[in-house]
Parts: structure tokens; sequence; C-alpha cells
């Protein structure tokens, strides 16, 4: 179904986390790539193509967002809304991955048109079956739009965001291995 | 309706005078009768006694006249000048004279009965009344005052509060006029509310209804002005609001507590639980370095959380044990916290300057000593790349208001992380140490002392965090 390999973005603050859900994807190791990064604004930096991702060898378009919500400098809620008000990267579902299981938490990721809201259960074995799960799904069983997914080639230039944030720490995404 | 008066003691003068003037009377008749004998007209002198008697017997004056009348024609009877009928008529006369003044003079003492008793009624209810009455002049002038109104406003009797214009009474005079005008315009007003002034300069809040007083004429003569203070209620009613309003700040306080909590605390269990099941599968299919590495997280998420369980019970502790505050120079508070944390500064080559002279606080010493000692160590910890790192603690007047500070020029914050900071468990910088609970900390002690504390800051361009605290 794929000539390249998907491509995830994972945003997650806790390192622990991160490593957890790479783990728990581990098996599609082979048709999944995952991009970390580690706060609010370099998840942007990432997507909008600047600063050190500003070539596009660092930072391919990602097929599946997994998002935290509690993030330092720009939070999981304000990355949401601007990916969704981006006209190049609305069409990525977004996955709101979090600890949260607040219904204010719930109600504004999905009136920030999050594509899903999965809570981070303290059962491994729950959690990484529902990460699998949910990334299998939108990975390979749904089908995104081809046409949508030509447009890949220049979302930098084009987007219109609101926020100019320049990255700050020094953190480097690390694909899966 | 008639009344019978009774004779007082201030009528037995009265009494031996009529009596006098009567025996007077007789005597001249006598004497002008049977030692004179001639005709002299003596009879008007009768007329003393008998208006005397209509005036204060009212009607019973007829028989003073019919006795003098019997005597003028009984002397006249007797002496030599013809008795006529000019006397009998005299003698008629004297009557009717005594009976209309006995008329008049009761009409007239039946009208001032009344208007005394009503007057006595209206006086015991104005005097005893426990809401103060204030009869008050056009003018502005005090008529009358009751006890009530004296105890109200403070004053030693009512001679002393009838002195003070009535303006001064109000908070502001100009209160007064807008008083009167409405009054003269509806001819009453009900639950006015005005601030009031007492004697001590202490204010009052009042309610109060007045009616308008006219002479005959229908000229403003005055106010007659009954006063309710509502201080208490209305402090009552404050404080209930401001409870309220407590209540409802602690209660979203509590809620984003709980919510952080939850949140926080649940992030290193998901990673506890979530490594020790990876840590099964690794020991299973022998890998030592994976082994190793689960481990560590599982080490790393139990001690997060041990400081976080901490963090969150200080924090908890702020409002629960508080000590006394007391008088501190806020200089010596300074001097402490930089004593506390001198190895720290040292070490990190920041250069400390202070103020000179502080303004003295009225704090919990031992709290505020932590938030100094917090806000340099942040200073310290964001000092960046930053070759000569300052730190100022100082303090500014800002529209009257003391706002103490600690600057420095370190890496500072872009606006949308103002707010944040104060967030329990908020870090701008992951990889920073601590739980990110410093400021929340510090925050909600400068609250508990009933100050503000907010950041004034640029990305690059160092860090000011102000606070205000209660000055003596």
């Amino acid at each position: 179904m794929k000539d390249k390999p998907a491509v995830t973005l994972l945003v997650e603050d806790n390192e622990a986390h991160a490593m957890l859900t790479m783990r728990a994807l581990e098996d599609m190791k082979a048709t999944n790539k995952i991009y970390w990064v580690s706060d609010g604004e370099e998840a942007l930096d990432y997507l909008f193509r600047r600063g050190k991702y500003a070539s596009k060898e660092n930072s391919p378009r990602p097929d599946l967002i997994l998002l935290d919500l509690q993030l330092p400098k720009l939070d999981g809620h304000e990355v949401l809304n601007v990916i969704k008000q981006s006209e190049n990267l609305k069409v990525i579902p977004v996955v709101v991955l979090t600890t949260s299981e607040n219904e204010k938490d719930i109600a504004q990721a999905y009136e920030n048109y999050a594509d899903s809201y999965l809570v981070k259960s303290a059962d491994f074995g729950v959690f990484s079956e529902t990460v699998r799960e949910l990334s299998f799904y939108w990975l390979m069983q749904n089908r995104p739009s081809r046409e949508r997914r030509r447009l890949d080639s220049d979302i930098g230039s084009k987007c219109n965001v609101k926020n100019q944030h320049i990255p700050l720490s020094p953190q480097i995404a690390l694909p899966s291995t | 309706m008639k009344k019978e008066r009774s004779p007082n003691i201030k009528l037995d003068k009265n009494i031996i005078v009529l009596h006098f003037t009567i025996v007077a009377c007789v005597i001249l008749a006598f004497y002008v009768a049977f030692v004179i004998r001639t005709t002299v007209v003596y009879t008007h002198l009768f007329y003393i006694p008998i208006i005397l008697a209509g005036m204060w017997y009212y009607k019973k004056a007829v028989y003073v006249a019919f006795g003098l009348g019997v005597v003028h024609i009984l002397v006249t009877f007797f002496s030599p000048p013809p008795l006529s009928i000019d006397v009998f008529g005299r003698a008629v006369i004297f009557i009717v004279v005594a009976y209309v003044i006995g008329f008049v003079s009761e009409q007239r003492a039946e009208g001032e009965d009344a208007l005394r008793e009503s007057e006595e009624k209206y006086s015991a209810f104005f005097k005893t009344s426990r809401d103060p009455v204030f009869i008050t002049s056009k003018e502005g002038r005090g008529v009358d005052v009751n006890d009530a109104a004296v105890e109200l406003f403070g004053y030693e009797d009512r001679d002393e509060l009838l002195k003070v214009n009535v303006p001064d009474l109000y908070k502001n005079p100009e209160e007064r006029r807008r008083h009167t005008q409405l009054i003269d315009q509806q001819g009453f007003t009900k639950d006015f509310a005005v601030n009031l002034r007492r004697k001590d300069g202490s204010i009052i809040n009042t309610l109060i209804s007045s009616v308008i007083k006219k002479d005959g004429n229908g000229n403003v003569i005055g106010y007659h002005e009954t006063i309710r203070d509502i201080t208490e209620r209305k402090r009552m009613e404050e404080e209930r609001e401001r409870i309220f309003k407590d209540i409802e700040v602690k209660n979203s306080e509590m809620e984003r507590f709980v919510y952080t909590v939850s949140h926080d605390l649940r992030s290193p269990l998901v990673t506890i639980q979530g490594y020790t099941e990876l840590l099964r599968k690794d020991i299973e299919r022998n890998e030592t370095e994976q082994v190793k590495t689960d481990l560590k997280y599982i080490a790393n998420a139990a001690t997060t959380m041990d400081l976080l369980l901490k963090d969150t019970l200080q924090l908890s502790r702020i409002g629960r044990v508080t000590n006394p505050p007391e008088d501190v120079p806020f200089g010596e508070i300074v001097k402490e916290a930089l004593e506390l944390i001198a190895g720290h500064i040292k070490s990190s080559g920041v250069d400390v300057s202070t103020a000179n002279d502080f303004p003295t606080v009225h704090v919990d010493r031992m709290r505020m000593r932590e938030v100094l000692v917090n806000l340099i160590e942040n200073s310290i910890n964001y000092r960046g790349e930053q070759p000569s790192p300052e730190i100022n603690i100082g303090y500014r007047v800002d529209g009257g208001e003391t706002v103490f500070f600690v600057q420095d020029n370190g890496i500072g914050m872009d606006k949308s992380q103002h707010k944040k900071v104060f967030d329990l468990f908020y870090k701008v910088d992951k990889s920073s140490k601590g739980t990110g609970a410093g400021l929340a900390i510090v925050k909600r002690i400068i609250e508990v002392q009933g100050g503000r504390i907010w950041i004034e800051s640029e990305k690059g361009k160092g860090c000011t965090i102000c606070f205000t605290l209660p000055i003596v």
C-alpha cells in the first residue's frame, strides 16, 4: 500500500513516556518511523520546518501526530489549535495521548478537532495495545486522501500561522531505531 | 367633649389674687357708698376680678359677676344716690362679660390641652425612641435631637450635637444638599442611603427617612429625619460577599490543584507500571541493556513521584501552618536569605546587589525568607550563558503601592509564560532540576500574606519578579 514508511510525530515532554510509546510501536518499526519532539514549540518548528527543522530531511511530513497535552512552553491544546487552523496540516490525524481524564481537556481537544483522545493507562498491556491499534488504524487502515498527501512538498512556506516561535532547547528528534 | 380641669398647685396663687381683688372691690363699693357718699363710677374696677376669674376659672366667673352685681345693687339701694335701672343693667353686663370671657378662655384652654397632650405624647416618643431622630432647620442647623441620635453620633450631649452644622455630619457635606433637594422635591425621603461622620471621625452607613416640615403658609421650615444605622449590617454583607468570593477562588484553586496533582502524579505511575511490564519482557528475552534502562526509568519515576508528593505537601501546608506575622524590616529578611544560600551564590559567580533601605513589612518571616531563597535560586538557575550574571533585589513605589522585586539579567521568558510559570509543576525548561513547584509555592506564600506576585520579563532580556506585601 505504501512506497515509503509512514511517519509518526510524537510530541511528548516526558522521556520515559516517549520511550514507552515507542516501544509499544516497536512491532511496526519496519513500516513506521517515529520522530520525537519534547515541547510544543519544537513540535511547531518541526511541522512548519523552522529553525533546526528547516531542511526537509529532518522533518518529513507526519502521517500521524501523537500529542501530549501538558507540554512546556506551548501546551498541547495550543499546538493542536495551530495544526488544525493550518490549511496544510489540518488533514493530518492528531491523536491526543495524555494522562488527563479531565472533561474540560477532552472537550477542548475535540473542539479543536482532535481526531482521537486517548488516556495513558497505567496498565502497560492496555496502553501499548491501544497505542498500537490506534496507530495501525490511522496509518494502515484509514485511507487518507492521496491528493492531500502530495501537498507534502512545501508545507513550510505556505502556512499561515499566528505564533512565530523560535526553538529554545537543543533537543534532537529521535527517530526510533 | 368637656373635661373637668382640677385645680392644681399653680392655681392657689390665682385664688388668693382673685379673692383679694373681689374683697378690694367690695370694700371699695362700701367705702364709696357709705363713707364718701357721693356718686362715683367705681364699677369699672369690678371687671378686674371678673376677667381674672374668667381667664382662670372660665364660666365660674359668672358667680363672681353675679356676686359683685348683687353687691353693687345692694350698696346702691342703701346709699344716698338713687337706685336706677342702670345699676341692674351694669350687673347684667358683669354677668355677660364673665360668661363670654369664661367661654372663650375655656375654648382656648381645651385647644391648648389637646396640643400639650399631643406634644407630650410626641415628645415622649421622640425622646425615648431608639431610632435616632433629628429635627433640622432649612438652613441646616439642628433644632432638636433625641438621645439615640446623640449616642449614634458619639457626642457628649444634645447641646454639643446641636452646635454642629448638619452638612458637617455628612461624610461628604455635598450629599446634604442633594438630600434636602430630594426632600423638598417630593416632600419626603425613604431610606436615603448616606454615610455620616461621628464625632470621632469614624464613618457610619445609614439610611435616612425624612419628612418636610412646613409653616401655615406652606413655607419649608425644616425637616424631621429618622436615621437608621446599617453599618453593622453592611459590614456583615460585605464580609459575606468577601467570604463567598474567597470560597470561589479557593474552590477553583482546589480544582486546578487536584487536576494538576492527579495528572502529574499519574505520570510517573504510568512510567513505573509500563516499565515494570517491559522489564518482565526484557528479563525473559535476556536483554541486559534494556533491563538496565527499564530500571533507570522506574527509579527515576519513583524519585519524581517522591519529590512531587513532598512539594504538594509543602504547598498544602502554607495555608494551614502559618507563623504569626510580625513587623520585620524587609532588608533583614533579604540578608537572612542571602546568608542561607551564600554558598550557591558564590559558586555560581552571580553578583547580588540590594537596595540600602527597605520598608518594614508585616509578614510571616520564615515563609518570606523561603520566598526570597526560592526567587534568588531561580535567578541563579536561569542565568543562562550570561557572562556577568547579576541579581538586584529592591523595591519601587508604583502608584502609591510598594512593589518589591528580584531582578536578574538571565535568559528571561516570553510573555506567554508569565502566568504559566506560577502553575504547579510547570517547568519552562524540562531539563532544569526540581519539580516546577517553586514558583507555585512562592505565589501561594505571597497570597497568604495578602500580597500579589507577577513577572515582568522578555525573552533574552532578564526577568523581574515583582510582589507586594502588607507594609507597616
